[in-house]
């Protein structure tokens, strides 16, 4: 059987199409002003690279805050549960996920069988999740990418960002610049920050050793290597740690035509 | 037109009672909160009127209060400085938090056109020494009431207030036990609406109401009752949207800790030889509100609500910022959790961010 998995993030649409237990494609693209469409390019594109149809499919879920208005989904299951169905899959052990995305991060706590039993979010804004670090790689100049890397090449140790607003941590952020700081040394406390952040909310649901990392932050090695020592445990991090929520309602959307046991006519 | 319609139109616009009554030259009376004995101003002649807030935004109240300030309050407030409760013929607040204190000064110094009087009642339960100064407190409130209604408050009216009211109590808790029922008769929105208009509505008009509709709803059965049974809780919860949400997302809403619902109606008053002090026993010998010390009885009510409803998952909405109950869910939550699951969640009062709210909620009952 074949089922997608729709993830319409914040910032990034992302999707998955499964065949039994195969990853046969995937793709994620930025999300624009109108998620329905950014669900209908990232679904085509996958669909594409798999050389198959919206037909083929058997059962859809989406999930993320766009989840309601991806047009052809059958079911929506929210993020905070796909991430551990998701991170489940990929490393069957996992106990604790923290899912940092675009706009807020999630500690998740789940049973052997990958099933949610408790989770924390970050409150209201976007302080410490994808969004915030873009700002801060923009307004130093630093491609998101090497961002991770060059925070951890540092002169001098500077105090982690205060701030939790983002704006305020700009105007922290040029005054550490005009009094002459470096880059890395700033790009590290931006890092540090949120490695801090992180922790707190990982503690609100309780630690875990078998800890997996999801979402777009955890391709920044500043801040997963920071979280990693704050945690005192090793994070695992798939292949594409920004398709895991897509990954997970792909295989939510077969476990429930495996349960119905026949194949949804579309 | 049904009784639960009726009721609903009455929720939707409340002050069609006011309007009537003032028209035929009644007295009503505003108070806040549940610790502000009703009974008195009943017995006075009066209407008591509990002012609820409203969901649109704060406005002028940002001018005089911190952002940080508790937001059911700087509603009030804002609600008052836009001439809204001038209908009154007097605010009665009770001492239970610092910002209903300070909402006393506030309103004393801003807002002349309604008199507001500060009911000062103990936090200490089943104290003695509490009981006489709550005794001697309410003595000075009744006079103000007399003085405010120019009639006189017999022990026999007083005794005949507090029958009528204990009537309205008996009678919401009665059509509440039918939502322990496998398929609830009424939806957790429906039930805070009817108990909400049931607090608003002269409590002859209510007695008369509720038993039609008990008899109305006997047979009815909710939509949609596959999900997990939740209990909704924590500080004031005066607008339903917040309970359609967690029912939007599948979960069935069968009991609540609110004192806008089920607090307003669980306990009776004992009986008492003198009126006065079954009001007294009856407000220290419960405990309705995260103000009131000690909280264990608190608690224990929790813990009869989750058994007697079966209760799947409790729900925590903590209206900013409201400190004691804020307090008391940290103390709360980790004792609950044991058994039930709970998910806690900061809200506005005025319900914005609604987004990130609904992916919680609909998470956590994913999770049952």
């Amino acid at each position: 059987m074949i089922t997608a998995g729709i993830d319409i993030g914040s910032l990034t649409g992302k999707a998955v199409i499964l065949k039994d237990n195969e990853i046969l494609a995937w793709n994620l693209i930025p999300t624009g002003p109108d998620s329905s469409e950014t669900a209908q390019e990232v679904t085509d594109m996958t669909l594409k690279g798999a050389g198959l149809s919206l037909d083929d499919m058997d059962y859809i879920v989406s999930t993320g805050y766009g989840r309601v208005v991806v047009p052809f989904s059958d079911k929506n299951i929210t993020e905070i549960t796909c991430h551990a169905k998701g991170a489940h899959w990929f490393f069957p052990g996992v106990r604790m996920i923290l899912d940092m995305g675009g706009q807020d991060c999630k500690a998740i706590r789940c049973n052997a069988t990958g099933k949610v039993t408790n989770f924390a979010m970050n409150d209201k804004c976007a302080a410490g999740a994808g969004r915030s670090m873009e700002i801060m790689a923009d307004l130093l100049e630093t491609p998101l990418e090497k961002m991770g890397k060059l925070s951890l090449d540092i002169k001098e140790r500077l105090a982690p960002l205060s701030s939790t607003c983002v704006v305020f941590a700009r105007t922290e952020v040029l005054g550490h610049l005009h009094e002459g700081a470096h880059k890395n040394d700033v790009l590290a406390g931006a890092c540090e920050a949120l490695a801090e952040r992180v922790k707190s909310l990982l503690k609100r649901v309780g630690i875990e050793a078998d800890f997996v990392i999801s979402g777009g932050i955890a391709k920044n090695i500043g801040v997963v290597k920071r979280i990693e020592e704050k945690m005192g445990l090793k994070a695992n991090i798939c292949f594409e740690p920004q398709i895991v929520g897509a990954l997970g309602a792909a295989v939510f959307a077969r476990e429930i035509l495996e349960k119905k046991g026949k194949r949804k006519k579309r | 037109m049904t009784t639960m319609e009726r009721i609903m139109g009455i929720f939707d616009d409340p002050e069609q009672i006011v309007r009537d009554l003032k028209a035929k030259g009644k007295k009503v009376i505003g108070y806040r909160c549940l610790y502000v004995p009703e009974e008195i101003i009943h017995a006075a002649g009066m209407l008591p009127y509990s002012t609820f807030g409203t969901p649109e935004p704060i406005t002028k109240a940002d001018s005089y209060f911190q952002p940080c300030a508790c937001e059911f309050v700087r509603n009030i407030f804002d609600l008052g400085l836009d001439g809204k409760f001038d209908f009154l013929d007097g605010l009665v607040l009770s001492n239970t938090c610092d910002a209903v204190r300070h909402l006393k000064n506030m309103w004393t110094t801003y807002i002349g056109s309604v008199p507001c009087y500060m009911l000062n009642n103990p936090q200490k339960m089943y104290d003695e020494s509490a009981f006489k100064f709550y005794r001697h407190e309410l003595e000075g409130f009744k006079k103000t009431m007399e003085d405010l209604s120019g009639n006189k408050i017999s022990d026999a009216s007083l005794r005949k207030s507090i029958d009528l009211y204990d009537e309205t109590r008996r009678l919401l808790k009665e059509l509440n036990e039918l939502r322990k029922r496998d398929v609830p008769p009424i939806s957790g929105a429906e039930a805070l609406r009817i108990s909400m208009a049931s607090i608003l509505m002269p409590k002859e008009e209510t007695n008369a109401l509720l038993l039609q509709l008990i008899d109305e709803v006997k047979t009815r059965e909710i939509k949609d009752a596959d999900g997990p049974r939740i209990m909704v809780t924590g500080s004031i919860i005066d607008n339903p949207t917040l309970i359609e949400l967690v029912e939007d997302m599948g979960g069935v809403v069968v009991a609540d800790d609110l004192c806008t619902s089920m607090k307003y109606f669980w306990y009776q008053t004992k009986p008492n030889e003198d009126p006065m002090d079954a009001i007294v026993r009856f407000n220290l010998e419960r405990s309705v509100c995260a103000c009131m010390h000690p909280s264990e009885e608190r608690y224990d009510f929790l813990q009869e609500v989750i058994g007697g409803f079966a209760v799947d998952g409790i729900i925590y909405f903590n209206v900013k910022y409201c400190h004691p109950f804020v307090y008391e869910s940290a103390t709360f939550r980790k004792k609950l959790e044991e058994e039930t699951p709970v998910l806690a969640l900061e809200v506005d009062h005025s319900l914005s961010g609604l987004g990130q709210l609904k992916t919680r909620v609909q998470a956590f009952i994913e999770m049952l």
